[in-house]
Parts: structure tokens; sequence; C-alpha cells
């Protein structure tokens, strides 16, 4: 048997049911493991202890304002795409305590508690979200302003991707160039074939879990085969989008049509930005005891469809849901760009699938570049 | 009058001071000055108007009579403004009154001399017609802003 | 591209950026109707000694348990061991700061946002064009000129209110005329007594001259007022990289965070409040933008 501990960047074959020894060397070293489950109709991510816990031989049917579970005629441990929750669950929770004030003498005290950030093992980071990730920590790490609370949690979390095979049917990673391949920063990447798994070892930490796993390094064949699965994936895409003359594409047409059309349609529901990976907007709620002598501050979700988002004195800036339709689209695909130097969007295809009305935004962006 | 003197001022004010030299003579043949004391009444509302007028210096306050309400100021012209426009057209009526709050000295045109000018010389017409309209579109937004009570303290969050 | 005017200074070193420090009332004067200014200072002499902000930024107000208001300073920016807020008592936050009296302590935080370039309008003319309470984060910079005087050329203050009543630091206007601020006043409304101008504020472009190759315009104030400033800007030639202008949008982070405050690629509270016209102009008419 070779040494316990793969190098970094080496690819290495597991037996499928070993992945439970990953899982348990991870428990042991103090991580909680998240990773996809099935509740309710849907696979999300929680809690989960090993392998028993994954909607194992389940795939998901969706399409614009559809979502249903459908039992696979295999036993794939990954056979399914993205759900209605993303990683942001647990990096950017939706609720969570900004800080606690006392009141004193007349004055007050702000506590600064040491809530111990969780050290989450995310189990099944797809491609899409893997630069979801990378893309929030644009937002709460990359600014003159950063967020400490997501710098303990995401400085904490291991990373165990897997590979796409299998394209959903609302997904457009390739053309977003998120995937199907999950790009940069992960511990540790998985490609499912028939019987193992390809495992890419990412980091020295992902090396450090592999050591109580039976592994070998991985075979030309099979090494091919996933290859071959993956460029697969990529072609069977169901959609693409152009990401063409972005963001002046947007900054150009704010007063294009579509935008009233779009609006005959949209609900203001705010489910996309809900299941966006992505969105980061949030606003901050004050609380009081009783007796009020203790105050907290909590940071909440919030988004811009609601209507109290853009309320100044004196009014509201966007009334209208073409306005807060329009306002979504362009920070997406258009300033986010100039704010953050790349795209808002990952191709995941989730505000598709969860939009009651199923609007798409790969049809929109087409539309408003006169395509439609 | 000295034309000398009017064509002086007409080179200051604003509303003339970028016209061609031809075009600034023609005016400052059919200009004259005029000073007005304090409180008076310059013309009154739905008269029929004859005079337009350039303030060189001091104040005229626009007002209307609203029944039951008395006066009420619905704008204040100073140095370089114009005053009077509507008489420029033909069947013009005052649309307000206007009534000096300092002493006011000004340049006065007659409406008909001044049109039949314009009607001789389309380039005389097309410079004066481009400085009204730009004066009348900048009251209209004026008195929009005014309606829209912009400083009113709003509704509760 | 957005411009440049952003430097985001904190008082002192602290975990996270929406930590609050506490500061004591010092004084409360009314100004007009439902509007006061409230001098502050911070309880910790390190940070009362190492603030510092430039004219046009603002703090984050605190209130414990009923929350935060983004208010732009509007005291002199040489003097920040005392720091003034001028606030209109419009939502709960400023309703409840409204109960408060000298002794009270609050939470603040700041400076954020961009500010008056005042540097780079050394030797120009200045155009100060207001109306209501739009004169506090403006009052920052006529202090400043007052003190630099001779570096800046002629300059003006258009200042406008509802009524005469509503106007905001008349006290002062005869010290400033003294000093060599040219003051030119309008009301929406008159009152018997008022012998000014009556009309909107931008209208008080007819009675300036101005030279368009060296006069800056800074303003501030409700949007459809500084829409019609703007034009009457232009039409007189001057140019939009010489238009400042300060804008509001709702805020609730102050630090980019939130995402509640964007007008296009810009974060008000970070590439704003001030933005320069020529940054903002392909966004800035747009309706509900």
């Amino acid at each position: 048997m070779p040494e316990l501990t793969p190098t970094i960047g080496a690819f290495v074959s597991i037996e499928k049911g070993r992945l439970q020894n990953v899982m348990d060397a991870l428990k042991a070293a103090g991580y909680t493991l998240v990773g996809p489950t099935l509740d309710e109709g849907a696979i999300v991510y929680d809690e989960i202890e090993g392998v028993a816990d994954l909607p194992r031989g389940w795939t998901d049917r969706q399409e614009p304002a559809s979502y249903r579970l459908q039992r696979r005629e295999d036993d794939a441990y990954f056979g399914y795409v993205v759900g209605p929750h993303s990683w942001k669950k647990f990096l950017l929770p939706p609720r969570r305590t900004l800080m606690r004030v006392v009141k004193k003498e007349g004055a007050f005290v702000v506590v600064d508690e040491e809530e111990p950030a969780p050290r989450y093992a995310f189990i099944g980071v797809r491609g899409c979200e893997m630069q979801a990730i990378h893309i929030q920590d644009r937002v709460f790490l990359g600014g003159p302003y950063q967020d400490p609370g997501y710098r303990a949690r995401r400085q904490q979390a291991f990373v165990l991707a897997v590979n796409c095979t299998e394209p959903g049917g609302t997904c457009f990673c390739a053309s977003m160039g998120t995937g199907p391949e999950v790009g940069l920063g992960y511990d540790l990447a998985l490609t499912e074939l028939d019987d193992i798994f390809i495992v890419e070892i990412g980091s020295e930490l992902g090396a450090t879990m592999m050591r109580e796993t039976d592994w070998r390094p991985a075979g030309a064949f099979e090494l091919q085969q996933a290859r071959d699965a993956l460029a697969e994936a990529r072609r069977n895409m169901g959609r693409q989008l152009d990401t063409t003359d972005l963001p002046n594409l947007l900054y150009k047409n704010l007063e294009h049509a579509r935008w009233d059309q779009v609006a005959d349609r949209c609900l203001s529901c705010g489910n996309c930005t809900m299941v966006c990976p992505t969105c980061f907007c949030q606003d901050v709620l004050d609380v009081s005891d009783l007796k009020g002598e203790t105050f907290e501050r909590v940071w909440v979700w919030d988004s811009c469809f609601s209507i109290d988002y853009s309320h100044v004195h004196g009014g509201n800036i966007r009334p209208h849901t073409r306005a807060r339709y329009r306002q979504w689209l362009t920070h997406k695909f258009a300033s986010w760009i100039d704010q953050f130097g790349v795209i808002g969007c990952v191709g995941c295809g989730r505000c598709i699938t969860w939009c009651p009305v199923g609007i798409d935004v790969t049809e929109e962006i087409d539309a408003i570049r006169g395509e439609v | 009058m000295s034309s000398e003197t009017t064509l002086q001022a007409l080179q200051e004010l604003d509303f003339t001071r970028d016209l061609p030299p031809e075009q600034m003579e023609k005016l400052a043949a059919l200009a004259f000055e005029v000073h007005f004391p304090e409180n008076f009444t310059i013309f009154r509302e739905l008269e029929a108007g004859e005079l337009i007028y350039l303030i060189k210096s001091g104040q005229v306050a626009l007002f209307v009579r609203v029944p039951g309400k008395g006066r009420t100021t619905i704008l204040t012209l100073g140095p370089g403004e114009l005053l009077g426009w509507s008489s420029l057209f033909p069947s013009g009526r005052k649309t307000a009154s206007a009534r000096t709050t300092t002493p006011v000295e000004a340049i006065a045109f007659n409406a008909a001399q001044l049109r039949e000018a314009m009607e001789e010389d389309n380039a005389l017409c097309c410079s004066l017609l481009w400085r009204v309209t730009q004066i009348i579109a900048s009251r209209l937004k004026a008195t929009r802003l005014q309606l829209l009570d912009i400083y009113a303290p709003s509704q509760e969050h | 591209m957005l411009n440049t005017m952003t430097t985001p200074t904190a008082p002192v070193p602290h975990p996270g950026p929406m930590l609050t420090f506490p500061a004591r009332i010092l004084e409360i004067k009314e100004e007009a109707y439902a509007i006061a200014t409230y001098q502050i200072a911070f309880e910790s002499e390190a940070v009362r000694k190492t603030y510092r902000f430039r004219p046009g930024q603002f703090n984050m107000l605190y209130l414990p348990g009923i929350g935060e208001v983004p208010i732009s300073m509007s005291s002199d920016p040489a003097e920040p061991e005392v720091i003034g807020h001028t606030i209109r008592y419009a939502g709960n936050v400023t309703r409840a700061i409204s109960r408060l009296q000298t002794g009270d302590v609050i939470g603040v935080r700041g400076p954020y946002g961009s500010y008056w370039p005042m540097e780079r309008l050394i030797g120009d003319d200045l155009c100060i064009v207001t109306g209501g309470i739009g004169l506090a984060p403006l009052r920052p910079v006529i202090y400043h000129v007052l003190r630099h005087r001779e570096q800046y050329g002629r300059v003006y203050l258009l200042y406008g209110a509802r009524t005469p009543k509503e106007m905001l630091y008349t006290d002062e206007f005869e010290d400033w005329k003294q000093q060599g601020i040219q003051i030119l006043l309008t009301v929406d409304r008159a009152d018997p007594s008022w012998r000014g101008n009556v009309g909107v504020v931008p209208m008080l472009f007819y009675q300036l001259r101005l030279d368009p190759k060296k006069t800056a315009v800074l303003t501030c104030g409700p949007e459809i007022m500084i829409h019609f400033v703007i034009y009457e800007a232009l039409a007189r030639r001057i140019s939009k990289e010489r238009i400042y202008v300060s804008m509001e949008r709702n805020m609730k982070c102050g630090v980019g965070l939130c995402g509640h405050c964007q007008f296009g690629p810009a974060f008000v509270c970070k590439e704003g409040p001030v933005f320069a016209y020529a940054a903002i102009e392909p966004f800035f008419g747009v309706e509900e933008f």
C-alpha cells in the first residue's frame, strides 16, 4: 500500500463506500458535516452524519418553475445537481448576531462576545457553487470593510467538491465558465464513476483527511472515463447565456421594452434572491429584551424585491416591480462586474427553477440583446 | 436716450450678451431705458401688454390675486432677468401682475416694434425666440417644482 | 469610471466595521420645525483625538434597541473633537433622537463616504446650490472655504426653503457674507414679511454671471431639485466634471456589506454620497433606477 497521505494535485481512486472514512476523519477532526439530504420533497443542505444521509439513487428534474425528485436507475451518491439551498446558508447564515449592547450608567457598552464560529465541512460543493463562494469572498473580504464573522466561518470551512457529470435541467455553468468541472479552492474534489470515486487532492488539509481511507493512485483508464464524463456533461447543457458585452449591454438598455414585459410576469416574491448563491443583500434588525436593558443587532437576509428595500424619507425609489426586477438583473449581470471584477451569476439555474412563474434569466438577457 | 449706453447695457446683460453685433445694434436702436420707483405696479394680470423688459437692477415681484386669499407672490425677478415675455405674442395677455419691491432700472422694448424687426430679420427672430423659449422652459420647470412641494415633511416610515 | 474621492478613515482600529462608539450629546440647537443640530463628542479620549472627517461625509448614529441612521456632519471639519449633525425628525430612529437631551449617550461610527473635493477645487469659483436641509452637508464646505478663503475665487451660496421659517443657519449668514460668501436666498412661498426672492433655487442662477471655465457647482437636496440645478448649470456651459452632487439612498450598514444603497455600480456609502455628475450621468436621469 502506498504512503498514507496522497500528494497535493494527485488523483486517487477509492471505492465509493470509503467516502464514509473521509467523513469520519473530518468528524474526528472536529468538523460539522453539512451536505445534501432529502427533506420536504427536495434535496437540501443540512447537517449529515455520513453517506447514509446522502440522497443515494435520487435525482432532480428541474425546469422553469418546477422541481421534482425522481428515483434513478442506479445508486449514485451525487446523481443530482443543486437544490433550493446554497452554501451561503452556512457562510452567511440567514440570521446571525452582529453585536450585543448593554445599557450601563446612562451610556451603553458593546459586548464583544466570542461566539465560536462552527467548523463546517461542506460535502458536495459543485463548480457553480465554488465560484459563488469565491464571489462572496470578494464581497465580504475583498473591500475596505470586511465581515469578521464571514472570515472566521470561511477560513475554517473544508470543501469537498463534486464534479457534475450530468447537468441539471436549468444549469448553464459551462457558458458562465464555472463548471461542470470545479475550479480552484477545494480541499478534495470527487468525480463519481460507476464503482469508484476519483478524488483529486486539492490541499494539504484534504490530503490529511484521506489518511484513514483505503486509496490507490487513479488508473489512466479511470481518469479518461472521468474526463469523458465531464466533456459529455459540458456538451449536454440545456441552456447557455451569452455574456458578450456585459455590463454595457444592460447599462445601455435601462429603458428597454423587455423590462415592462418581465414586470407583467414577475410577482416580486424574491425567491430568486433567496436561492441565489451570490445574492448577499441583508438588513440589520434591532431587538431588545423586555426590560429594555440588553439589545441585539442582528443581520438578516433581505431582498431587493421587497418594497421597503429602497425606501428613503420622501418615498420609495423603486415603487414598481419593473424597477425592482431591473435592479436585480442589472446588478447580477452588469454592476456586479464593476463592483467586484466578476459577473455575479454562476449559472446554477436555481432562480429559473424556483421562480413561481419560470422567468429565465438566460432568456431575459437574450431578449434585451434582441435575439428573442 | 443714448443708444450707446443701451448698447453697453445689452452687451452686459446675459440675455443679449452673445448676440452677433448686427443683431445687438438692431435691438439697441429699439431699446430705451426705464426707471421705476419702489412699490410701483408695472402691469396687471390679464392686461394686454405692450412692453417687454430686461431688468438691470432691483427686484420685481410677480403675483396673482386669489379671491379670498389676496395677493400671492409666485416669483421674483432680479437683475438680468426678462419681464413680460407674454407681450411678444400678438394676443398676449399678462399672466400675472408685476410690482417693484425696490427701485428698478430696466431696458424696455415695444413689443410691436420688436415683432416687426423679427419678421424682417430671420436670424434675429431665431436668436430671440431661442432665448425666450429657454426662459419659459426654466419658469415652467420652476413652477412645477414649486407645485411639488419638495421640502414638505414626509410620510412616517 | 466612478470618482476617486474616497479615503475611509476609522477612528481607531476595531474588530468589525459595524462596532459603534459611545458619544455624548453636548448641545442641542433647534434650527427649524422638526430640525435640530446635535453637537456630540466621543466618550473615549483616544477616539476623540484621532477622529477626523471631511466635508460631505457621514456617521452612522445608533440608539440601542431602535436602530441606526446615516447623518452627514454639518460642523467644521477643522474642529473634529465636537461633531455636529443636523437632523430632521422623519423616521423611527430620528424621532427617537428627538426625545434625547444633552448628556444622553448615543452610538457613533464613521466617517464614511466620499467627500466634496475641496483640494481639487482650489482656484475655482464655487457655486453652492441647495435647499432645505440640503445645506447641512454643505455647511462644512462653507467653514472650510472661510478658513482658506484666499484659495478660492468667487463663492456663491444659492439657498432656498419652502418658507422663510424653514431656512437653516440664518443667524450665520451675515457672518458668512462679511467673509466673502455671496448669498442669494429664495423661498417657494413667502410670508408677508419676506422681502427677498420668491421662486425655486435653480432660478437664482439667472441672477449670476458665471465663468464656466472656472466655476464648480456643489449641490445637495431633493433629487428633483438636483435635476433642475444640473439643467441650469449645463445650460451655462459648466462642465459635467465640475458639477458635484450628494446623493441619498437607503442605508443600513454604511460600509458596503448590505447592498441597500446601490445606485448602479456605485455603493452610495462608499463611492458616494458625493459624486461628480460626469461619473453618474448615464444613470442619473433613469426613472426608478
